[in-house]
């Protein structure tokens, strides 16, 4: 490097740092300030109308038994289990419209299609469909499964799979866009050579494209998570609205019930504490993963 | 290759081609995915010029009529052009927001050296993990302190602020794929720091703006759960917690209900149709690198 | 990908303008979107002395008029009265706006405004439960009340808008002024009873039951219900405690003395799930909203669902001189069992924080009085407590409700309590009537919530 070239490299170093500042500063702003002040009212007792009383530990000792928490924190990881179904489906379905099935361009344009909607407009749309004289049903017995015919938002049971279904319709589109750009990359011959060697396209998918495609499937992993504890507020509340009772309940939903519906914010700050403090172990795991290679 | 060799591996391509049938299977399962995707827009679009009789009948069924007297009602009884206008005001604001915060963050942490460069990256990435929605107490505190409640700057700020993390990834991914003999040649040139950002790389990655452009817009126009806690009076609602006012206490009105959500849904579909290509370009590039 | 030009513009600066544009955009609204937080030094707006400067008042609907969008019924009565206020206060407007038709939504709101400090004038919502516990953020309204004659008197069913809910005659600390009553009637369509053979309304829980068979029996769900949120079995199990309990006994589970898991609430709920294992219900009872249950009824697919009495409008137009309405039948012999569970339903509040406290105020008078009270009986046939306009009334499904309200046998529960409790006690009826937990288990756990929360 030339004297020249450091010297101007230190002046930038400079606008790198001022560069990175209002967004850092930003951020700090508006989710580092709240972040600190979730972590202060999650030791106080707070009704939001008179002054937050310090009240230490106790939260978090009401949190350890309480019931509906426990319950609404394995929600969330049910809700969890769409992720190895948005990482493996979308991929298989990218890779049917890659090597152009009939209609291919067709597919790929509606695929998306869902991900455009507003999640309240897909929610109630599916509080009506899932209706016992829904049109779930409806078509159901139409086709001669009547016995499949269910009252799926009368129980946790049949909602919470259904809830997953509508999480995964959603949002596999999306996922699928996604890996169509990944194997936009891979070098075609490489397939073309498997085929004459007379591989099977199942064997292609998975010898050669996915393992090419980690990158790629390290990010719909970390989307995927994310969405199931921070985005699950909108499907829940306009589908089951947390019942029958509180058994649909997610973390989240939880928080925002015990803030606003029974003015506990000091309790609700220490749900969302606690769920974050869990998942910052898992996110924190997943960016290592994801920068690894290019720190 | 000469010919005797072509025809023996054209040979046997052909003996080994799959078998048509499970071809057939896959497109009728995609099939059936697509019309799934699009079921819901036509019912929204059947129910919004069904009556109210032909809905508690069936859900499902053709309308008879294309009278739009389910919309005139959705568009004053949930007061449209209001909410329509500030969703728009919404989403313009943290689009804009949004890219000029994280467009030089990107590239200062893409392309320039700087003490700290990695540690600040990382930060600012790890606020990816939070789940925003258990934010949802704090922020509107924090709006309340600063006067912001009832007023769509509060939600413009959250809805940047939330995404910035992710909107930076994104970016930075994309300048770091930028072949860097341009913006040496460029420094060569005594290009400033400045120059290089906006003349150089900014036009350079436009698919990948506009994949940020189009995925923030998509977000914060259908975005509910803030805009239900920080906007408060009938002036300031977005379309997203607006159109739910159609939901009565006393009985539904199901087809302007499905009129009111099918407003909501037109100008993200229209968009998508016009534009379509385009954001496919940019998603499956975006995700390339 | 682009190569570069050798066209290197000189446009590196501006970015910096647009952010510091930004920072300055960013502190103007700051500091200009409200600045409208008044002093609670107000000048005294009570004593009916000069008429208030010209200005916008905001009033925030919660309660039965929680979702009256333009084109209702609802939103024609409240259009009405802002007329009539604008007549009278020249110069003057209002500002409406919804806080939605779900209780947890408003109660969310509500905080939402009084946390923030950012209220209304005057707002419409439920008394009792959804009142006190705002009182420390309401204005007191007393003076207003002494120094505008009659005007007491004038109104019945005052004790929810007061502290301790007892306005003592209005001696008491008064917070609200009442608009209409709520009790529950148990709506039936006419032409479907005389189809399935039923000469009488059923008096008893037997012959409802009995009733029940008959239509079954015709092919017509029985009552409609929806219990989603339980709020169905509410209505109904708020009625039958009437037929257990003493004068004072809602009071009593207010303040603890008696027991939630006391038979005298247990025994109503018990009774109640006969009407699921019955098969009186629609079979997705549990999963269908409250108003759905109303669809049901109007589209003429069941022949009975309680409700309260501002549906009567929508429920006459749907179905005319086919609509009838009779009381709960009696599931018990305590004393009050041929009396009505009632009392105020929504209330006009005016927050401490308020600007235009007068206006506020004044547009109160104007909607509590005999004018307003007719018209609510008759556009949308609600039970107004107005005591003039009620004597007025010729409409024989409000007159039914309006019986009720004369001497209420109790106030109704879930209007009482705390809403906290009244939320969680709603999940817990709901599972009980669904069969998902026992009536016991389910009063068991609402007895232990409200104790720690006590």
């Amino acid at each position: 490097m030339s004297l020249a070239n450091s010297a101007l490299r230190r002046s930038e170093a400079k606008w790198g740092f001022l560069y990175a500042a209002p967004a850092m500063a930003f951020i700090i702003a508006f989710v580092g300030y709240p972040l600190g002040s979730l972590v202060y009212h999650s030791f106080t007792k707070w009704d939001g109308l008179s002054e937050p009383k310090w009240i230490g530990l106790h939260n978090f000792g009401t949190l350890l038994s309480d019931p509906v928490f426990r319950n609404a924190l394995i929600n969330n990881c049910l809700f969890a289990l769409t992720v190895p179904l948005q990482v493996t489906v979308p991929l298989a379905l990218a890779y049917l419209i890659h090597r152009q099935l009939p209609g291919w361009r067709w597919f790929r344009t509606m695929f998306f299609l869902p991900a455009i909607l507003s999640t309240v407009v897909v929610g109630l749309i599916a509080s009506l469909v899932l209706q016992l004289k829904g049109p779930l049903n409806e078509v159901l017995s139409a086709v001669g499964l009547q016995s499949l015919t269910h009252d799926w938002l009368a129980s946790s049971k049949t909602s919470i799979p259904m809830i997953i279904l509508v999480v995964f319709w959603a949002n596999f589109g999306y996922n699928v866009l996604i890996y169509l750009g990944g194997m936009s990359v891979i070098d075609p011959s490489m397939r073309e050579a498997a085929l004459i060697d007379g591989a099977r396209n199942w064997t292609i998918l998975t010898r050669i494209y996915a393992p090419n495609l980690r990158r790629v499937m390290e990010l719909v992993l970390v989307t995927s998570t994310v969405t199931a504890f921070a985005y699950m507020f909108t499907y829940v509340y306009t589908i089951t609205n947390g019942g029958p009772g509180y058994s649909t309940y997610t973390t989240e939903f939880y928080a925002y019930s015990q803030a606003f519906a029974s003015q506990n914010l000091g309790y609700a700050s220490a749900v969302g504490l606690a769920l974050m403090l869990l998942l910052s172990a898992i996110g924190f795991i997943q960016i290592r993963l994801l920068t690894r290679d290019e720190r | 290759m000469n010919v005797k060799a072509m025809s023996a591996v054209i040979k046997r391509s052909t003996k080994r081609r799959r078998p048509p049938i499970l071809d057939g299977i896959a497109v009728l399962g995609l099939s059936l995915l697509a019309a799934s995707a699009v079921f819901p827009v036509l019912f929204m679009a059947f129910n919004a010029f069904r009556t109210q009789a032909d809905w508690d009948a069936s859900k499902l069924g053709f309308p008879t009529t294309l009278s739009p007297v389910a919309f005139e009602r959705a568009w004053t009884g949930a007061n449209i052009p209001t909410y329509f206008w500030n969703s728009v005001t919404v989403v313009s604001g943290t689009v804009v927001l949004s890219l000029f915060l994280a467009a030089p963050a990107s590239y200062a942490f893409a392309k320039i050296q700087w003490p700290g460069r990695s540690v600040a990256y990382l930060f600012t990435l790890s606020w990816m993990a939070i789940p925003s929605l258990l934010l949802i107490v704090p922020i509107y505190i924090e709006m309340v302190q600063l006067h912001l409640i009832d007023n769509k700057l509060s939600v413009i700020l959250v809805y940047s602020a939330l995404n910035l993390s992710f909107n930076v990834y994104l970016l930075t991914t994309f300048f770091r794929s930028l072949p860097n003999e341009v913006l040496e040649s460029a420094r060569i040139d005594r290009a400033s720091v400045h120059r290089i950002l906006w003349s150089i790389v900014l036009p350079m990655s436009r698919s990948a703006i506009a994949t940020l452009v189009v995925f923030n817009a998509l977000w914060a126009w259908n975005e509910f759960v803030f805009a239900l806690i920080l906007l408060q009076s009938d002036g300031s609602l977005t379309l997203t917690v607006g159109v739910l006012q159609l939901q009565g206490r006393f009985g539904t009105d199901y087809p302007a209900l499905m009129a009111g959500l099918l407003i909501t849904a037109v100008p993200m579909i229209g968009v998508y149709i016009f534009f379509q290509r385009y954001i496919v370009q940019a998603i499956t590039a975006g995700a390339v690198k | 990908m682009t190569t570069p030009n050798g066209r290197i513009s000189n446009s590196g600066r501006p970015w910096y303008l647009v952010l510091a544009a930004f920072a300055v955009a960013l502190l103007l609204a700051a500091c200009g979107s409200t600045g409208d937080t008044s002093s609670s030094a107000a000048p005294d707006f009570l004593s009916g002395g000069a008429t208030p400067a010209p200005a916008t008042i905001k009033l925030w609907l919660s309660g039965q008029f929680g979702a009256a969008t333009p084109g209702s019924p609802y939103r024609q009565w409240i259009d009405a009265q802002i007329s009539r206020f604008q007549q009278q206060n020249p110069g003057s407007k209002v500002e409406v706006s919804l806080l939605g038709f779900d209780n947890d939504q408003i109660a969310a709101r509500l905080t939402a405004a009084f946390t923030s400090k950012q209220v209304p004038d005057v707002a419409l919502i439920f008394s009792g439960g959804y009142t006190t516990p705002y009182a420390a953020s309401l204005t007191q309204l007393n003076q207003g009340v002494d120094n505008t004659p009659g005007m007491y008197d004038s109104i019945g069913g005052w004790d929810l808008s007061c502290a301790a809910l007892d306005c003592q005659n209005g001696k008491g600390q008064i917070f609200g002024v009442p608009l209409e009553g709520v009790t529950y009637g148990l709506f039936y369509n006419k032409a479907l009873f005389a189809q399935a053979g039923i000469a009488e309304p059923p008096r008893t829980w037997q012959t409802l039951l009995d009733a029940c068979t008959r239509l079954k029996s015709i092919g017509v769900v029985p009552i409609a219900y929806g219990d989603r949120d339980g709020y169905s079995t509410d209505n109904w199990v708020t009625l039958m405690y009437s037929s257990l309990m003493e004068s004072g006994d809602i009071g009593r589970v207010n303040d603890g003395s008696l027991a939630y898991n006391d038979k005298k609430l247990v025994e109503p709920l018990q009774t109640l799930t006969q009407l699921k294992t019955n098969g009186c219900v629609n079979p997705d009872a549990s999963t269908r909203e409250n108003s759905d249950a109303n669809t049901y009824f109007t589209s003429g697919k069941a022949a009975m669902v309680l409700m309260y009495p501002q549906v009567t409008s929508q429920f006459q137009q749907a179905l005319g001189n086919k609509l009838g309405v009779m009381g709960m039948p009696v599931s018990g012999s305590g004393p009050l069992a041929q009396n009505v569970a009632a009392n105020s339903n929504d209330n006009f509040v005016i927050p401490k924080d308020a600007v235009n406290k007068a206006l506020a105020f004044n547009f109160i008078k104007l909607a509590t009085d005999e004018t307003a009270g007719k018209s609510l009986l008759t556009i949308l046939g609600s039970p107004t407590l107005n005591k003039a306009a009620a004597a007025s009334n010729n409409n024989p499904i409000a007159a039914f409700f309006l019986d009720g309200l004369k001497d209420p046998a109790l106030p109704l529960l879930d209007s009482v309590i705390p809403v906290k409790d009244a939320l969680f006690y709603y999940k817990q009826i709901q599972q009980a009537f669904s069969g998902a937990i026992t009536p016991q288990a389910a009063m068991d756990a609402v007895d232990q919530f409200a104790k720690t929360n006590r």
